[in-house]
């Protein structure tokens, strides 16, 4: 019965275990476990060389054949130690590796003892024990890892460890027994033992299948986590943690189990209270943290209390916040740095919202206001400028510049700085647009220009006056043909009234031409008034004005100043002037001494030329925007060696010259806007140019 | 124009020569005013009597000038020259071209109608001088060249005897030739005969 029953039994154990070998080593291509799977198909190629050796040794016939089997049939055997060895360390995810070696070792041991062909040859063999030995060793290591994972504390890692382990080691203990009982059956109780023991992890690893694949999934959704995440029991002890929170403290994966939550945040420790408590109560503080290496570190702390049957557990994150630090230092310095350099900017540099509330000032801002840049934050420029306009005009401006979402220039801007002085700004003012396009910001840069502004001023004051020295030095000059002016109507004035005198002593008196006498003593005495308010306007010193004036008269009025001097010189002085020219911008006096200056320069070029040929011809015309001025003599003309230095200053070629006339006549006409330029005139001489803009009409 | 004496002013500024020209009228006298130098000289009638009141200074032609101007058509009006200022230069040159006066603007009335009074006698003069001459010229251009010849030695104040030697006449026949002298040129002594010769620059 037993020569039938059990070649059967082998067959189809092996048949079994190529079955299951083969599906698990199918399963072992993808993860997880993959590991676990693949040495479990090792072990059942294993098993199945081990059945198969078992039914050769059923069927030999003669000893030496026998005796052959036994010896080789120790090379499976020492395959499944090294197998379950893997087995075990991956299935449990424990195991001490100096057991295993001491298993390996033994096994090889044994290994070796039973190929021997010495060992076989009596029938007693001490070395026979070594074989037992190697059980025991495995076992040992076996019952130790499931003991680790039965430590680890799940309920998933409790089970395993029960089936696994305890089938294992009872399955182990068996055989050793067996073996112990009846050495001559060494061969087959290994197998029976190892058999069942295989079958019993097949079965553990069916019933686990289920729950591992569900707990593998939950590992992976732990090590995804981006934070580290760390269960603890009751009494503080660390029952699972992720990769991640593995990593943050330095440890291995599997070295955080059953470690004690204070290894890890010393603030965690209790005298004798639950932990649980201590660390819920430190919820949602920034703690610190203590990796392996001793290195404290802050770390944020999130804690969730899980009621369990021995009591409140808890599941606690943890985010290293060192490189959260480190980055918020960075930003701190490079803000810091920012803002010394906009502190460092003597411009002003300021964001207002819609308020017209200070969002950014930096220190110019706050010096301007006498004040600092934390005062000046949230506040407005109506609680330091006591200038009601200036801030209605900066509202103005920023709300401007937020509506039309448009960058605005300005100029010259006045502002009363906390001293009540008051200074100008230029300023450019930008919106800051969000990302939905809208713009409630308003950003601003000014340059204080004040002292440019008070030297544009003194520069003004002394091309003012310098402007007025040349215009007295050339009215000096002119002095004898203005006294002609003012002598000819006290003249006409004289004779009428001496002639009117004698009229009267005369018996009949003309009524009519009394009349006439007299209306002219009023027309010269006008006359003469008028030439004394020109002269006193030349020679009077002011800021330039700026009003419209028209051209042709203001050339008109110069004619008449020069009237004798042109007679006296023989000139001939013709206008050409263009009708209904519009009025131009600008300052009489000056525009008058231009045309002086250019008239008697004119004058002075032909003071040797034959008299039929001294003309001067003054010509005004459009000149698109610009009413054009040109000024044509008959001189000598200009040597082109002097065409350049013409308009410096000090340059002359008259025995009796400044030299400034030109380089001033040039300064006033630019500072009108317009231009003053010299050119060959076509009949001979000197033609020179000059324009000046149009008035634009005051806007309504 | 007339041949009644006149003032003629010639000055480029209309208030002063209408000013002028009241003056000459309060003072009795005709007046004509040119407002330019070329205006007075396109109307200038050498034989209308009177004088010139002249500005110095004035566009196109100045008095100098005009001056000037009159003297190359042989014989300028007496002028009086007002000017704006005391242009030594300008009077010096006025005064030897034969202006009677040289007044500074603002011009005193009585100085004025002074002047041109001097300036209308000196005219007078020089028109009288000049008709005198005229005559002499005229009646010396009746005498045979004997007769003129006759004429220079009696002005000569040479005796009858002496010319009939010197012309190879007889001292009668000179005689005659006198006393025709005396008649044609219509003089009654020696004595006129010598000063209407003077007259024409016969000495």
């Amino acid at each position: 019965m037993t020569g039938f029953v059990i070649p059967a039994v082998w067959s189809m154990i092996a048949g079994a275990w190529l079955a299951t070998g083969a599906i698990h080593f199918a399963a072992a291509l993808k993860p997880p476990r993959a590991r676990a799977r693949l040495a479990f198909s090792a072990l059942a190629a294993c098993a199945t060389t081990i059945a198969i050796f078992q039914l050769m040794l059923l069927n030999a016939d003669d000893p030496v054949q026998s005796e052959a089997l036994l010896r080789w049939m120790h090379v499976p055997m020492f395959a499944t130690v090294l197998v379950l060895l893997v087995f075990t360390r991956a299935y449990f995810d424990a195991g001490r590796t100096w057991l295993g070696g001491v298993t390996c070792g033994v096994g090889l041991v044994a290994l070796v003892a039973g190929l021997s062909p010495q060992m076989h040859a009596e029938d007693t063999h001490p070395w026979g024990s070594l074989d037992d030995a190697t059980v025991v060793v495995l076992a040992a290591y076996i019952a130790d890892a499931a003991r680790a994972c039965w430590r680890r504390g799940s309920a998933n890692e409790r089970r395993r460890a029960m089936l696994g382990g305890a089938s294992l080691v009872v399955a182990l203990a068996l055989v050793s027994l067996g073996a112990s009982l009846q050495s001559h059956a060494l061969g087959s109780a290994y197998a029976y033992a190892v058999a069942s023991a295989l079958v019993l992890v097949t079965l553990g690893s069916k019933v686990g299948a289920r729950w591992i694949s569900a707990q593998d999934r939950f590992r992976l959704v732990l090590d995804a986590a981006s934070n580290g995440l760390v269960m603890v029991d009751a009494a503080g002890r660390i029952v699972l943690a992720n990769a991640r929170a593995a990593r943050i403290f330095g440890y291995a994966p599997h070295e955080l189990a059953h470690a004690r939550i204070e290894s890890l945040i010393p603030g965690a420790r209790s005298d004798g209270a639950s932990g649980t408590a201590t660390l819920l109560a430190m919820a949602g503080d920034e703690v610190w943290g203590s990796r392996r290496d001793g290195e404290q570190f802050p770390l944020a702390l999130g804690v969730t209390s899980i009621e369990g049957s021995d009591g409140i557990a808890a599941l606690v994150s943890i985010v290293d916040l060192t490189e959260r630090r480190r980055n918020a230092e960075i930003l701190r310095r490079e803000r810091a740095f920012l803002r010394q350099v906009i502190d460092t900017d003597p411009n002003l540099i300021f964001a207002k919202d819609r308020d017209g509330r200070f969002t950014l000032a930096n220190k110019a801002v706050a010096d301007l206001y006498g004040t600092t840049v934390d005062d000046l934050l949230g506040r407005t420029d109506a609680h330091f400028n006591p200038n009601a306009a200036e801030v209605a005009a900066f509202r103005r401006d920023d709300l401007r510049v937020m509506e039309t979402r448009g960058e605005l220039f300005i100029a010259e801007e006045r502002i009363t700085d906390g001293a009540g002085e008051t200074r100008y700004l230029q300023t450019v003012k930008r919106p800051i647009v969000s990302e939905d396009g809208s713009a409630n910001q308003v950003l601003g840069v000014s340059t204080d220009v004040s002292a440019r502004k008070a030297a544009e001023l003194q520069l003004g004051l002394q091309r003012n006056e310098l402007a007025h020295l040349s215009r007295v030095t050339m009215l000096a000059e002119l002095s004898g043909s203005m006294a002609h002016e003012l002598n000819q109507p006290l003249t006409a004035i004289l004779s009428n009234a001496q002639a009117g005198l004698r009229f009267l002593e005369r018996d009949t008196v003309s009524l009519e031409e009394l009349r006439a006498i007299l209306e002219d003593i009023v027309a010269d005495d006008k006359r003469a008034g008028h030439v004394i308010s020109g002269l006193r306007m030349l020679l009077m010193k002011g800021e330039m004005k700026r009003e419209e004036l028209q051209v042709n008269a203001a050339i008109e009025d110069v004619l008449r100043i020069l009237h004798s001097d042109l007679v006296h010189l023989g000139v001939d002085a013709r206008v050409e002037a263009a009708p209904d020219l519009p009025a131009v911008r600008g300052d009489r006096v000056q525009v008058q001494q231009v045309l002086l200056n250019l008239l008697v320069n004119g004058c002075d070029a032909m003071s040797s030329c034959p008299a039929p040929e001294r003309q001067l011809l003054v010509s005004t015309e459009m000149d698109e925007g610009f009413v054009r001025v040109s000024i044509a003599d008959r001189g000598h003309g200009i040597a082109h060696e002097h065409a350049d230095r013409i308009f410096q200053p000090f340059f002359t070629t008259k025995e009796q010259g400044l030299g400034m006339g030109l380089a001033i006549c040039r300064n006033i006409v630019t500072t009108h806007g317009g231009r003053l330029w010299a050119a060959d005139n076509d009949g001979g001489g000197t033609k020179f140019h000059f324009t000046l803009p149009v008035a634009e009409r005051e806007p309504a | 124009m007339s041949d009644a004496p006149a003032v003629f002013i010639v000055d480029d500024d209309p208030s002063v020569l209408r000013a002028t020209q009241r003056v000459m009228r309060a003072a009795g006298l005709e007046a004509h005013a040119f407002a330019s130098a070329r205006e007075y000289l396109d109307a200038y009638d050498p034989h209308a009597p009177g004088c010139l009141v002249l500005d110095l200074a004035m566009p196109g032609l100045s008095g100098l000038e005009l001056q000037q101007a009159l003297v190359a058509r042989g014989g300028a009006p007496a002028i009086v020259f007002v000017s704006g200022h005391a242009d030594v230069p300008a009077s010096v040159e006025a005064m030897k071209g034969g202006a009677v006066e040289f007044l500074v603007k603002p011009v005193d009335a009585a100085a004025l109608i002074g002047a041109v009074q001097a300036a209308m006698r000196k005219d007078r003069a020089l028109r009288d001088a000049r008709a005198g001459r005229d005559q002499v010229e005229k009646r010396l251009g009746t005498l045979t060249p004997r007769e003129a010849q006759v004429l220079r030695c009696v002005v000569a104040g040479k005796l009858n005897k002496q010319i009939a030697a010197e012309l190879g006449a007889a001292e009668k026949t000179i005689k005659v030739h006198r006393a025709r002298v005396m008649r044609k040129m219509e003089v009654g002594s020696v004595a006129e005969l010598v000063q209407a010769a003077a007259r024409i620059g016969i000495a």
